[in-house]
């Protein structure tokens, strides 16, 4: 089941374990005092000072990671990734974690307040966190005002690399939160389950917006097809040939990939259509991934 | 490359960040002040707080810019006691946060009794964080009320050298500098300091613990005027390194006391904190400042 919370000790023991082997002596101390002394007295005022404080002592490094280590991420939850964190963001993720919550209750009012006065980078802390916070199950309006963010950073940390919106919003959020995501031009390969949570509401959606931007003579990011189903009222297939007819290789590729997933009587005779694509694209192994890779990094060059 | 140590940003407009990172201001501090008008409710502190550790944080980088604050309850409003208790409990949240590099700005407005007493609460804050302090200095009656904002920080056992004085003119420079303070001058039209005047005053004192700063809000004011005065000092041939003192040094080294303002956050920008970068940023996506072109597209 989705909604089981992550085994809170295996979580702590393995975030210390990393946090240790790259922190010096004095820095792993404080934090370990400080985790002590919140764990035996779990004054309020001494939580959000430790959490404001965590990058004062253990500096912003990046968390080096093994591959044993990434495999072990993982494994505490399908889909969870700290490629990328920092040194404080584990730091944060850990102190976090390991407070003594007495109930779902507490838990969810201390969170709030900690969200409601964070500066940037503890919302970045926070919301790439949630996955393996304690009571997940709480966190699903705070997951969707993540999303409502204009900073780019904090909107990343919930939606990029991180289970919790494919596990835990409903079809509304979630449509939201891949349409914000085109909007904002971020790397839809890197969001989770995107296959997997698409929907007719979502492709009605997405052909609307590739529509508009269209019309306004705007370029459209070839991943946003990924997630397309087919529907009713624009036909998906005049949608694939004005693909094509773009006459831009990845763009070509984005509709052949989505073909190939709509598997229809239509979408075959399209395929058909488009044969010598179909076979370049076989041959070079080209794939969604590589598809969102290639537009993201053209889009930084810009 | 310019530091403004003191712009509330809050206030300004986009059009107004690309023209400083263009004039070469490379970090601003952002005081905590009043809006115009005199807030209601502890909440409106606290998403005003907010705003400065986030939001505003995250404007500035767009233009490449780094962001810092200082925050504190304004003496203005601290006359509103019932409320100046409760803003006084959340300052500790916001305090310690990172890029927050003093208290401030804090001090004398009409100099009551009201504002004394947080004022000194300020100061005993300041001493518990180890935090640099930003005293603003009032309009009225200025030479008394910054005499006497000295006079309480020294019997609050702090030391000058961590005390910002802001919004001096030549009736306040030579006491404050006396005393060992960080001596800031704000360059505002009509009602604070003109820059042919501070070219006066550097002539006359140095640049040895003197600062520039725009305090550009939302009256008539200018987030240019400390790139502008570095030019009319140039101009007026004042030495490279006082500039450099006046316009930038001295106010990384103030504040830069506070452990969380180092040159490296934009000398290296791109290697310290990749989350922070500027091209990775997208907000301004679809409407993407371009000065060169008046084509909107």
């Amino acid at each position: 089941m989705g909604l089981a919370q992550v085994d809170n000790k295996a979580l702590t023991k393995f975030l210390k374990g990393l946090l240790h082997r790259q922190l010096d002596q004095a820095s792993w101390q404080w934090l370990t005092t400080k985790l002590d002394n919140l764990n035996n007295d779990p004054q309020l005022r001494n939580f959000y000072l430790t959490f404001s404080a965590v990058p004062r002592y253990l500096g912003k490094a990046s968390l080096q990671l093994t591959p044993e280590d990434i495999h072990q991420v993982s494994a505490l939850r399908p889909g969870f990734q700290m490629n990328g964190w920092t040194i404080s963001q584990t730091g944060r993720a850990l102190v976090v974690c390991a407070y003594p919550y007495s109930d779902p209750e507490t838990f969810i009012k201390i969170i709030d307040q900690l969200f409601s006065t964070a500066e940037v980078s503890e919302l970045v802390a926070l919301y790439s966190a949630l996955p393996v916070m304690p009571y997940p199950e709480k966190l699903k309006a705070r997951a969707s005002e993540g999303i409502r963010t204009n900073m780019s950073v904090v909107f990343d940390a919930v939606v990029l690399n991180n289970p919790y919106p494919s596990k835990y919003l409903d079809e509304g959020a979630w449509n939201q939160m891949v349409l914000k995501a085109l909007f904002m031009e971020r790397p839809l390969f890197r969001i989770y389950g995107l296959e997997e949570r698409s929907n007719l509401s979502l492709s009605k959606m997405i052909s609307d917006y590739a529509h508009e931007r269209w019309a306004a003579g705007r370029p459209t990011s070839p991943e946003m097809w990924r997630p397309i189903m087919e529907h009713g009222t624009i036909s998906i297939y005049q949608d694939l040939e004005q693909l094509i007819a773009l006459d831009d290789p990845d763009q070509q590729s984005a509709a052949i990939l989505a073909a190939k997933a709509l598997n229809t009587r239509e979408s075959q005779a399209f395929l058909d259509q488009n044969d010598s694509l179909v076979k370049q694209l076989e041959n070079a192994s080209i794939t969604w991934d590589k598809i969102g890779e290639r537009w993201w990094s053209k889009q930084q060059m810009n | 490359m310019f530091i403004d140590p003191h712009v509330h940003m809050t206030s300004r407009t986009t059009d107004d960040y690309q023209a400083m990172r263009d004039a070469g201001i490379v970090a601003i501090i952002e005081p905590a002040f009043w809006l115009g008008q005199p807030r209601t409710a502890v909440g409106s502190f606290q998403d005003y707080y907010s705003s400065l550790v986030g939001w505003e944080r995250f404007r500035a980088s767009q233009f490449g810019i780094k962001h810092y604050c200082t925050i504190g309850l304004n003496s203005k409003e601290a006359n509103n006691e019932a409320l100046a208790e409760q803003v006084m409990e959340i300052l500790p949240l916001f305090a310690c946060k990172e890029g927050v590099v003093g208290i401030g700005e804090i001090g004398f407005d009409d100099q009551t009794e009201t504002e004394d007493k947080y004022f000194r609460q300020q100061l005993e804050l300041a001493k518990e964080l180890d935090l640099p302090v930003q005293i603003h200095t009032p309009h009225r009656d200025k030479k008394r009320g910054t005499t006497r904002s000295m006079d309480v920080v020294v019997e609050h056992g702090i030391d000058p050298g961590k005390v910002v004085i802001d919004h001096n003119n030549e009736e306040t420079v030579r006491e404050v500098l006396d005393r060992g303070f960080w001596c800031a001058f704000t360059i505002y039209p009509f009602t604070k300091m003109g820059n042919k005047r501070m070219v006066a005053v550097v002539q006359q004192y140095g640049s040895e613990r003197i600062i520039v700063d725009s305090s550009a809000d939302w009256g008539i004011s200018d987030p240019l005027a400390v790139p502008k005065t570095a030019g009319l000092m140039e101009r007026s041939g004042i030495p490279q390194e006082d500039i450099r003192l006046t316009c930038y040094q001295n106010a990384l080294t103030a504040y830069g006391q506070s452990g969380q303002m180092d040159e490296s956050d934009w000398l290296d920008a791109a290697t310290v904190d990749q989350t922070q970068l500027f091209e990775g940023n997208s907000v301004l996506r679809g409407q993407r400042p371009d000065t060169k072109s008046d084509i909107i597209s």
